[in-house]
């Protein structure tokens, strides 16, 4: 029983908690989340703002032309700049053997780790926990830079040799055990069958365990070949013949060398004098295949990581 | 008597034990060359990462004598003679005491521990930040979105991070404006010295931010929305969510990290510091891996080179035993 006379005593809400109830049943939580809520959702704007910057002021300086001809300076957007670099003969051949020593290298980084990945991943595999004690100490102590230098250089003198993208670095204990982890997870029963019906150790590898793998083959081929098409290393150590430059060492000849005081090695004039659009250009299409592709791949590097937090 | 006899009796039965294990090892060389003729197909899979790791792995630590010799360009590797004094007595440890005694050495160490540790300090507490951040968006779109866009420095080279360093700081342009607003002048990240570190400190947090969400977002799927929800009917709001649910969750991922970061102060980022670094700020922006760098293989003191990689690499390996072995102590799992 309701009395009459109560119910239109009750006062209105104060406006403070009329608006804290209005949200409530809009939004569906109170007014320190909504506000909570919005900074995030500006915080975390300007933060993938703060990260897209740079690769929007390279953008914009490859595209912009400053216009003297005429009395008053004109900035215009074209694509001289591209049509400049893409005439250079170095950007062209350097992207080519980019290209091609990173594929070389991803093919036999590849066959390797698989080949060594399966024996190490059969339980009955003698001599299993030795062997990877061996792998696994690569993983922890190196000899360093100046002997793997000397080893490159004196003993099996590949300096100015293409080999050199593609051998040396081309053999990973870490992606070995990352392999092996996944081939474990395949049912042994496969191998079994296989076996009966005559198959031999390869074989099986071929036919049953590659295409089971070919996810995690994905990430380690793309893991690869990231990391060679980046590196920059291999070129500033043991190659000094212009024609063999890869894009990294391409860029930085035309970046960083160009602009820095001391002057380490000598660059051309043609390189001197680059505008700062034509740089930039340079850098878009060094950086095109990684921007091209990461779309695609992404979730894979994510598996790489968290595959790697996972024990043998 | 009773000693000799005993004496007699062991050495009858270790007459037996020694025939019985020779008999054991004959069958296990036995079985294991059954095995071998069954399984020979799985040694020669592995025989080329073996020759591959022998040659450009254990080789080059074989190479690591050269730290205890004094390198001659004519003799090479092996028959560099051992280190020696001037008077010709035989010092192994002189390639070390060379450059213990020398003090820019102790300067490039202190460089390179104090650039680590800065972006320890600065750049280790990001990811969990962002993390935490991006945990609380109410869209799971926009959070891909922004996931994706964090990562993608992580794929461009330094070479490329520096060269837009270099020009986008250059005198005039439009961020050099921007800081003249603030701070009344331009600044110039690659003649100062203490600003080249806090360049090196915040592009490496541009760099690497996004990309170590990556082990605390595992973390956090594993933590179960039940736990969540519970919380919610229990009327706790979200700092107390944040504070009793997200972080006890990925703690472990964050010691983990912490301390594998620790143990590779010694490495001060090379890709990082040789492509921006120059002669105006080799005071405090020259590490120890530049350094070594210049007088190894510029220099060709391949002996001295040595020895600095060799003091490095030690350390490195000490502090990742001992970081293993506390992650351990504290009831983590280690990483092996």
């Amino acid at each position: 029983m309701v009395n009459q006379a109560t119910l239109h005593e009750i006062k209105p809400l104060p406006l403070k908690q009329r608006v804290k109830k209005g949200l409530k049943r809009y939004f569906g939580m109170n007014a320190g989340s909504v506000i909570f809520n919005i900074l995030n959702y500006i915080l975390l704007t300007v933060f993938a703002l703060a990260m897209l910057y740079p690769f929007y002021y390279v953008l914009e300086t490859s595209l912009k032309v400053h216009d003297i001809s005429g009395e008053v300076a004109v900035v215009k957007y074209n694509f001289s700049a591209y049509v400049t670099i893409l005439n250079n003969d170095g950007l062209v051949q350097s992207f080519l053997l980019s290209i091609l020593t990173v594929a070389a290298s991803t093919v036999i980084h590849v066959a390797f780790t698989m080949l060594a990945a399966y024996p190490l991943s059969r339980k009955h595999f003698r001599g299993r926990v030795a062997f990877l004690l061996f792998i696994l100490f690569t993983m922890l102590f190196s000899g360093g830079l100046i002997p793997y230098y000397l080893l490159i250089t004196k003993d099996l003198k590949l300096q100015d040799n293409i080999l050199v993208y593609i051998i040396p670095g081309a053999v990973g204990g870490f992606n070995i055990i990352i392999v092996k982890n996944f081939l474990q997870t395949i049912p042994e029963s496969l191998e079994e069958s296989a076996k009966i019906d005559g198959a031999n150790d390869l074989r099986i590898l071929i036919s049953i365990f590659i295409p089971l793998s070919l996810p995690i083959i994905a990430t380690i081929a793309l893991w690869h070949a990231v990391g060679k098409w980046n590196d920059w290393m291999t070129g500033v150590l043991y190659v000094r013949d212009k024609n063999l430059r890869v894009i990294q060492n391409f860029l930085r000849d035309i970046l960083i060398t160009a602009s820095s005081s001391d002057g380490q090695g000598v660059v051309d004039p043609e390189i001197m004098n680059m505008a700062e659009s034509v740089k930039m250009a340079a850098i878009v299409i060094g950086t095109l295949p990684i921007i091209l592709i990461y779309p695609f791949v992404q979730k894979y590097f994510v598996k790489g990581v968290l595959l790697g937090s996972v024990k043998g | 008597m009773k000693r000799n006899g005993v004496n007699g009796q062991a050495v009858s039965v270790e007459d037996i034990k020694r025939q019985e294990l020779l008999a054991k090892a004959k069958k296990n060389k036995e079985k294991f060359r059954i095995y071998f003729s069954k399984y020979w197909l799985l040694y020669a899979m592995l025989f080329p990462t073996v020759v591959y790791l022998l040659i450009f792995n254990y080789y080059p630590m074989l190479g690591l004598q050269l730290a205890f010799k004094d390198w001659k360009m004519k003799e090479g590797l092996w028959g560099s003679p051992w280190a020696t004094n001037e008077d010709g007595t035989l010092f192994l440890f002189k390639n070390f005491y060379v450059l213990m005694s020398d003090h820019t050495f102790w300067q490039k160490f202190g460089n390179t521990l104090r650039i680590s540790s800065l972006r320890l300090i600065f750049g280790f507490p990001m990811p969990i930040i962002l993390v935490i951040f991006l945990n609380e968006l109410t869209s799971e779109r926009y959070k891909k979105i922004i996931q994706s866009i964090s990562y993608l420095p992580h794929f461009i080279s330094w070479i490329i991070i520096s060269g837009i360093i270099i020009s986008m700081t250059e005198s005039g342009t439009g961020f050099q404006n921007i800081m003249k607003a603030i701070f009344g002048k331009e600044l110039y990240f690659f003649t100062d010295n203490n600003l080249f570190i806090v360049m090196l400190v915040v592009s490496s947090i541009w760099k690497s931010c996004g990309w170590g969400t990556i082990i605390y977002f595992a973390a956090i799927t594993g933590i179960g929305q039940e736990l969540y929800e519970a919380a919610t009917v229990d009327g706790a709001n979200r700092w107390q969510k944040i504070r009793f649910i997200t972080l006890p969750g990925i703690l472990p991922a964050i010691t983990i990290t912490l301390i594998l970061n620790l143990s590779n102060i010694v490495y001060g980022g090379f890709d990082q510091v040789f492509n921006m670094y120059n002669t105006a700020v080799y005071d405090k922006g020259d590490i120890l891996e530049t350094y070594l760098y210049r007088i190894g293989v510029s220099g060709g003191e391949y002996a001295l080179g040595t020895a600095v990689g060799l003091f490095n690499s030690l350390i490195a390996l000490v502090l990742t035993l001992v970081a293993n072995y506390s992650v351990r102590l504290i009831g983590g799992e280690g990483i092996w």
